[in-house]
């Protein structure tokens, strides 16, 4: 039982390392908080529930969903978090964080006025189980994990290996400097929040995927995890975000275990409280994406 | 002749507070010049109204071209190196890393040669080049500050107190760096300097800056000798 809940948390933490690596993108680069992130996820799951009810194949359905949370994305890039760029202090982070909430909210009763505020049908789901030995896997799960590691190792070669990732690097660590180095940090901006969009947006589909639901307000579980496992992690840090979903997946799982799923949440903020009393910064102390 | 920055008129205030009032400069192509001026004067805000990192009115205008409207990195794009006061390196980046970033506005073909140029210059970077730059010395951060930018092949290059927090044995380095961008590659340059001996012994002209407005402006050598530029910046 112990083992098979740990393999659950482990491909559980798949979803979650998607959410938190975008929020942990966004924070690094940008320094401000999207709290509309992870409802970039819950817009291209009923985006595509959308296009195939209205009879559109899959793949074009996941395009069309992928362009529409896209633009949705950075119309929340402009109205809510861009303002805040032009303050310092205080009010640059203070001004993003509320009007993304604002954002999140808008987008989440949106979807419930247009899709009922209930639980929809995703029309890819995987539902089906493997064995592995004597462990059961879900196939959804199963697949959300790999797509994540693919994802996520992509970016690490992105960001660390390439020209443009060396600039996102440079735009995270001094903005002025960077500017001053003929670095267009808008652009730069803008590309890393429309990468970390799709990465929410492939994680809100994978939900979908993995348990065959989802709903205008799937997100507020997921963007917590995210931020639990950013936290954890280290604010910034890519490598960081990764390792924290994957403790926070675990944690959730044991506590699965021990205490029932009633509590499940209470071993991943646990975790959290473990980690800001030995390493308040996170475990890879970062404040800019590497 | 065009001049390679022409600044007219030019006011650089934050917010209420006026920092640089009415300035008005040349820099000749292939010239050197300093501005001079104690702590406070104005020298840096008068840089960084030039790259429009401060509020300012007034016409800048770099081969003739306006600058007044341009973001910086537009600047930079048209060929003005910045070299910033406090270097603001990027502290996990590489010297390699910062110095192909500085090289991405020339063609692939032409890097390798402008690197080893740039190591020429500053040989002690070539043993740093992969060494994150927050665990450089002052020196070695400052070299790195002006070898990335002359990564891009500017035709003007800005200059913040590039000697400040540096000792002397470094500073000579330094300016035996700059001296000889001036002299083997004509490259002009805006120097802004506290250090009044050392700008005044690298540049052809100079300006005085006195709490925001500019007081005078003639050849180095005339200032190097007057009695009130020696008393008030030289210290004899």
């Amino acid at each position: 039982m112990l083992i098979q809940q740990l393999i659950n948390g482990v491909l559980a933490s798949g979803i979650y390392a998607l959410f938190a690596v975008g929020f942990t993108m966004i924070f690094g680069i940008m320094g401000v908080l999207n709290m509309a992130h992870a409802d970039f996820g819950m817009v291209a799951a009923v985006a595509i529930i959308w296009c195939v009810g209205a009879g559109v194949a899959p793949l074009p359905a996941v395009v069309v969903a992928a362009v529409v949370m896209l633009l949705i994305a950075l119309i929340v890039e402009r109205t809510a978090l861009r303002p805040g760029r032009r303050y310092s202090g205080d009010a640059a982070v203070e001004m993003p964080l509320i009007a993304s909430i604002g954002a999140g909210m808008i987008l989440q009763n949106g979807a419930a006025v247009i899709f009922g505020n209930k639980a929809l049908v995703f029309p890819l789901r995987l539902r089906g189980f493997f064995h592995v030995g004597d462990y059961l896997v879900s196939q959804g799960l199963a697949l959300s994990l790999v797509v994540s590691a693919v994802l996520l190792a992509g970016l690490e070669v992105l960001v660390s290996h390439t020209g443009f990732g060396r600039q996102v690097r440079a735009v995270a660590q001094n903005r002025n400097a960077a500017e001053i180095m003929g670095i267009n940090t808008e652009r730069i901006i803008l590309l890393a929040f429309a990468i970390s969009a799709l990465l929410a947006g492939v994680a809100g589909c994978l939900v979908g995927v993995s348990y065959g639901l989802v709903a205008p307000y799937m997100s507020i579980p997921y963007a917590i995890k995210g931020l639990v496992a950013m936290i954890v992690g280290g604010v910034g840090s890519l490598p960081g975000a990764v390792i924290g979903a994957l403790l926070i997946g675990l944690a959730e799982a044991l506590t699965v275990n021990w205490l029932g799923s009633q509590l499940r949440d209470v071993g991943v903020f646990a975790v959290l409280m473990l980690v800001l009393a030995i390493r308040p910064a996170g475990i890879f102390r970062l404040a800019a994406v590497r | 002749m065009t001049a390679a920055l022409r600044i007219d008129n030019v006011t650089v205030s934050y917010g209420a507070i006026c920092a640089v009032r009415d300035a008005a400069l040349t820099v000749a192509p292939g010239e050197a010049v300093a501005v001079i001026g104690s702590n406070g004067a104005g020298k840096s805000s008068l840089l960084r109204g030039v790259m429009n990192l401060a509020s300012r009115t007034g016409r800048i205008t770099f081969q003739g071209q306006q600058l007044e409207s341009l973001r910086p990195h537009v600047i930079r794009r048209a060929g003005i190196g910045y070299v910033p006061e406090g270097r603001e390196l990027f502290p996990n980046l590489t010297v390699q890393e910062e110095l192909t970033l500085g090289a991405r506005m020339i063609p692939r073909a032409d890097r390798p040669q402008m690197l080893e140029q740039v190591f020429g210059l500053f040989p002690r970077l070539r043993e740093r080049a992969k060494q994150v730059t927050r665990t450089l010395s002052g020196g070695e951060q400052q070299m790195v500050a002006i070898a990335r930018v002359l990564m891009g092949k500017p035709t003007l290059l800005l200059l913040d107190e590039p000697s400040l927090g540096l000792a002397p044995v470094i500073q000579d380095v330094v300016f035996a760096a700059l001296d000889q961008l001036r002299t083997a590659e004509r490259l002009s340059m805006l120097l802004v300097e506290q250090n009044a001996y050392r700008a005044l012994a690298l540049c052809s002209r100079a300006y005085v800056l006195e709490t925001g407005t500019i007081t005078r402006e003639d050849s180095c050598e005339t200032l190097r000798n007057d009695p009130a530029i020696r008393s008030a910046y030289l210290g004899h």
